[in-house]
């Protein structure tokens, strides 16, 4: 779970690449990185501890060297001065003035750190001295009573002063011998002046680097002797320092192997010290070094490790990705052969040239697309098959709707259907979903007596019921064996495979398509999909062969029904013509005969039945000339709409002149038309315009474009102008917007001129803010027919 | 006369030019750094051998990788100061200077280039120093401690010699540092009770007539006061001395080594080991100015047992016994 949980977090962190070659890149990077990482985390602090350790131990080997050398430089100074006091003692004792000198002269030759040496009595005054640089004789003997190393002198048998630096910067201690005392009587003590030019060569000489400083500090911290002599003669202290202080303050210094510390020196730089006492003068010894140089050797350790770990990882990458290139590019050609074959090349190969497992691959991948290609192939064949399967089953059912009936078209279909899918009989059956009876729509290939055997109803629990229920295909190869069929009667006429498909009208499962054929195994269900193709295609053809049956009826029922009405109306108006005529002018002479011979309420009336004798007779005249449109129209042919508006124009003079009206007009076209009609379109239009005015005389403007394929028309009016709600409605017959009151009319003429356009292929419509005028459009093809010379 | 001026002029300055700027080491003018020496000559070559020795002991190989030029003045006092001035135009990295004369010579032609000196009896006396912790200028080196010696080497002239009463000292007149060496060998010589039989010379000719001086010769011993001048004529004085059978106390075992009878004294060799390691610390970055100047390493007493027997002299056993070195 948590390694899980890690690798989520991993992949959430670095996103794998997707590619095995970087994988295995990162991987065997990775590890080696992860190696190194590793053994750095191990080695790189101990080697740091070893290296700190060695660094340590470095200095106190040097400090112990140093102490050794002036150990035994001390040693050495106190034995001859031991051997001199003794002889001293007795040279004395014996009052042999020149024994001393003798004693004294030896003494100075012994070592060259001597530079004077001398005698005390116990009141501290001076007895004898010799000088290596300053001749006896003029010496003054001096009175040593208060001096310190005449005091310790006396007291401890071997005494070392303090350090002194002289006037001529060299340092000095007096190192003192007590005489061996007499009867608990001390006769005296020698001394010797010991120059402590050793001390510093020392201290130039031993050093762990180049850096480090090796100095002597006496009881006191003060500094005696190191590498950097100026210092010595500053005369610093050093027990400030922590070491120093340690060191010097312990109680017992000597039982402290070692002090080991860090302080910033006098210079500034941050060091590392270890010191050690030294017995005999009471000195401290102490080497220093600067953490810098110190940890230098560290640091290159560290850098080294570092940087030799930096070069391992890299040449690890470097064989990672020679590796991982290696390994991964017989699988990269293997996708990339995987890619091609993707893309269709079925004939490239794989280069299987390892014998290993990749190699196998290769062989077993040029294997599978060797067997690729060549099912892709049978594919092809198949595909190809069942597409001029279908292609032909197209051919076959898409001239259905000629005019045979539907058995014979149906018969023709199961026909084709068997010729393509190579089944014996075939047969469609519709059932009537309230009697669950079947109808056969049509049968091939099927035994007239197994004719009579199939089923006539559709059975509870039978396989037509499951088609019907979840409109699925039942296909079985053999009949015999395949549980979902229950009648086996089929096979007493041969058929051993069958395939009842669902025929599917507007998504209702309508009837069932009933293939069989005579070999065992020839409908199987890998053959489903193909045809349920076929099944589906039926049921479009059996739907849109409705369809067509049912537009075909309607068209034919319309045009029936628009040819007897135009007819009655026609006739009815043309018949109604002499009869009203007839009341018209008996009804006429009535009032002009009998006009006032009866009583007023009798005038009114024959008045009243004038007025709707003549009105009817207006309508009837309109309705003639609304159903002559269609009917007694004549052939089109090239007009001039310029001379049919000037000719209308004409016969509405009268009408222009009372009303005043200004028609202008643009230049119009030559159109195929109907000259009578097109006549009359404008009238009825223009018309219009000078009837539907308001108060001003009525403006009038004509004008046609081209647009495209038409020539669009407008007459433009001043006029009352008509609400856009009403624009439809005023194209149909007999519709007003107004009462015969307000304008007079029929309201038929609109209906007339959009009769008109439309027997011409044209538009009309109008176009008005309802306020003030109106224009009213219309279109007539602009297409003249060709004759030579003549262009639009 | 006028033509013989010219002449003489045209030549002075040929020999100028060529003294000036020509190079003294021609052929190695390349190799650098380079350590210059002005030496009065005579018997500091032990003291040469001292400083190439330790030089090479820090691993400063002459001709290798350093190059020593040594500007021998042979005693010349007067033209010093230009032989000074001609070591300094070599532009050497470090100049070693021997003796006091020397010294402030050098110090006066140059007060950039660093100077160790030796054979400098004491160095802030003669002002060539602050102190001995620094000098606070460009120089330091090694004192001889000669002058404050000359009591202690009357002192182991006495052991040697016995019943001495009566002691020679040849004072060079115009140099400080053996006026100084005499004043310190009366005052020594009075508490002792012998009689400093004095004579201050300037010139080689007054130092000849000296010799020439019967009286002068009328003494038990000869003690030598270091200087320039008697040390050009160090070699005619022993021959002198020994022809009279007259012990000769010197400063030097060089001098023991030409037929003086006893030295006590830095050794010279000593001396020049010790200015080697000085001239290495500056060569090494090291400023003079925080070396300390640094007193003799030893004293060395040594004996000419041959001069002492062709004088006629009977060394005691204990002297002999606490000589450093004995020469025979």
């Amino acid at each position: 779970m948590l390694r899980r949980k890690l690798m989520h977090g991993l992949k959430h962190l670095v996103p794998l690449p997707r590619s095995i070659r970087w994988r295995l890149f990162w991987l065997l990077g990775g590890l080696s990185l992860v190696t190194v990482l590793a053994v750095l985390a191990l080695w790189l602090p101990a080697e740091i501890r070893e290296i700190d350790s060695f660094e340590d131990e470095l200095q106190r080997v040097t400090v112990r060297s140093i102490q050794v050398r002036i150990d035994h430089f001390v040693r050495e100074i106190e034995r001859d001065l031991s051997r001199a006091t003794r002889q001293f003692h007795m040279a004395a004792f014996e009052g042999d003035q020149e024994g001393v000198r003798g004693v004294g002269q030896w003494l100075l030759q012994q070592h060259p750190a001597f530079e004077e040496v001398g005698l005390l009595d116990p009141r501290g005054m001076e007895t004898f001295r010799l000088s290596r640089r300053v001749a006896t004789v003029e010496h003054v003997l001096r009175d040593h009573t208060g001096t310190s190393f005449f005091r310790e002198g006396l007291r401890k048998p071997v005494h070392w002063d303090r350090v002194v630096i002289t006037e001529t910067s060299e340092p000095r201690v007096t190192l003192t011998m007590r005489f061996a005392s007499t009867g608990g009587r001390v006769p005296g003590i020698a001394y010797a002046v010991v120059n402590l030019k050793f001390l510093w060569e020392l201290m130039e000489d031993l050093k762990v680097s180049r850096e480090s400083r090796a100095y002597v500090v006496d009881g006191d911290g003060r500094l005696i002797a190191s590498s950097d002599r100026s210092l010595v003669l500053r005369q610093l202290s050093f027990a400030q320092r922590p070491v120093v202080n340690e060191l010097i303050f312990s109680k017992n210094p000597l039982a402290v192997p070692f002090v080991h510390g860090y302080y910033v020196n006098e210079l500034g730089i941050e060091v590392s010290a270890t010191g050690m006492w030294l017995a005999g003068p009471s000195w401290g010894v102490f080497i220093e070094q600067p953490l810098a140089t110190l940890y230098a050797s560290m640091w290159r350790a560290v850098w080294f490790l570092l940087g030799l770990s930096v070069a391992g990882v890299l040449v690890s990458f470097a064989i990672a990705h020679i590796i991982s290139r290696k390994v991964a590019a017989p699988i990269t050609r293997l996708r990339q052969g995987a890619e091609r074959i993707a893309l269709g090349q079925l004939d490239h190969r794989v280069p299987a040239e390892t014998a290993d497992e990749i190699g196998d691959l290769a062989r077993q991948f040029n294997r599978m697309s060797e067997a690729l290609k060549a099912s892709y192939d049978g594919l092809e064949e198949k595909v190809a098959a069942r597409t001029r399967e279908l292609s032909m089953l197209y051919t076959a059912l898409t001239p259905l709707a000629g005019a045979e009936a539907m058995p014979e078209r149906f018969v023709y279909i199961l026909q084709k259907l068997i010729s393509v899918t190579g089944a014996d009989a075939a047969s469609i059956r519709v059932i009537d979903k309230q009697t669950k009876a079947y109808t056969y729509v049509a049968h091939v290939g099927f035994d007239p007596q197994h004719l009579a055997v199939l089923p006539r109803t559709m059975r509870s629990g039978s396989s037509d019921e499951m088609i019907f229920a979840d409109g699925k295909p039942i296909i079985s190869g053999d009949i015999l064996a395949d549980n979902r069929i229950t009648r086996k009667r089929q096979l007493e006429f041969g058929l051993k495979s069958t395939a009842f498909l669902p025929l599917i009208v507007q998504s209702e499962v309508r009837g069932i398509i009933h293939l069989a054929s005579r070999k065992l195994g020839y409908f199987t269900d890998e053959k489903q999909e193909y045809l349920m193709m076929i099944a589906r295609l039926m049921g479009i053809v059996v739907e849109n062969q409705q369809l067509l049956q049912s537009s075909i009826k309607y068209a034919e029922d319309l045009n029936r029904s628009n040819q007897e009405l135009e007819q009655f109306a026609y006739v009815a108006s043309h018949d109604l013509q002499e009869p009203l005529r007839m009341i018209t002018g008996y009804t006429q002479l009535l009032s002009k005969r009998y006009k006032g011979k009866l009583d007023q309420s009798a005038d009114e009336f024959m008045g009243f039945v004038v007025d709707g004798a003549k009105r009817m007779q207006v309508l009837i005249n309109d309705l003639l000339t609304y159903s002559r449109v269609g009917t007694r129209g004549k052939e089109v042919a090239p007009t001039d709409c310029a001379l049919v508006l000037d000719k209308t124009l004409e016969g509405l003079r009268v009408a222009i002149q009372e009303s005043g009206a200004v028609v202008t007009a643009e230049p119009l076209p030559v159109v195929m038309g109907d000259e009578t009609q097109l006549g009359q379109l404008f009238q009825n239009l223009i018309g219009n315009a000078i009837k539907y005015r308001d108060h001003e005389p009525p403006a009038i403007h004509v004008s046609c474009q081209r647009e495209n394929e038409v020539w669009r028309f407008a007459v433009a009016d001043n006029g009352i102008g008509i609400d856009p709600q009403h624009a439809e409605r005023i194209f149909q017959v007999f519709q007003r917007l107004h009462t015969r009151e307000e304008y007079s009319g029929t309201g038929i003429g609109l209906a007339v001129c959009k009769k008109i356009v439309e027997r011409h292929g044209g538009k009309i419509w109008v176009e008005s803010q309802g306020v003030k005028g109106a224009t009213f459009y219309f279109t007539l093809p602009a297409k003249l027919p060709e004759v030579p010379g003549v262009s639009e | 006369m006028i033509h013989r001026f010219v002449r003489i002029m045209i030549t002075t300055a040929l020999v100028e030019f060529v003294v000036l700027h020509v190079p003294l080491s021609a052929g190695a003018d390349s190799i650098r750094p380079i350590v210059a020496v002005l030496t009065p000559g005579a018997t500091y070559e032990p003291l040469l051998d001292g400083l190439r020795e330790g030089l090479a002991r820090r691993g400063y190989l002459n001709g290798q990788n350093f190059r020593l030029v040594v500007e021998d003045t042979r005693g010349d006092i007067e033209g010093l100061r230009f032989r000074a001035m001609k070591v300094v135009d070599t532009k050497p990295d470090v100049l070693v200077t021997l003796t006091t004369a020397v010294t402030a010579v050098a110090k006066q032609a140059n007060q950039q280039i660093p100077i160790v000196f030796t054979l400098v009896a004491n160095p802030v006396h003669y002002d060539l120093v602050h102190d001995f912790a620094s000098s606070r200028n460009n120089m330091t080196g090694v004192s001889t401690y000669a002058a404050s010696l000359a009591g202690k080497r009357l002192e182991v002239l006495t052991e040697i010699v016995s019943k001495v009463k009566a002691v020679l000292a040849i004072v060079s007149s115009k140099e400080k540092m053996a006026q100084d060496t005499a004043e310190f060998l009366d005052n020594a010589a009075k508490k002792m009770g012998i009689q400093i039989v004095r004579r201050d010379v300037a010139t080689v000719g007054e130092f000849e007539n000296v010799l020439r001086d019967k009286s002068a010769m009328m003494v038990d011993a000869v003690f030598y006061v270091p200087s320039n001048l008697l040390s050009r004529q160090i070699r005619s004085l022993i021959m002198k001395l020994n022809r009279v059978k007259i012990p000769f106390a010197v400063n030097d075992e060089s001098m023991v080594k030409m037929g003086a009878l006893t030295s006590y004294g830095g050794d010279y060799r000593l001396f020049g080991l010790q200015a080697a390691k000085l001239v290495a610390k500056i060569l090494k970055g090291a400023k003079p100015s925080d070396l300390p100047i640094e007193a003799p390493d030893r004293f060395l007493l040594t004996i000419n047992l041959k001069t002492a027997k062709a004088i006629g002299l009977d060394i005691s056993r204990k002297v002999l016994e606490r000589a450093d070195r004995l020469l025979e």
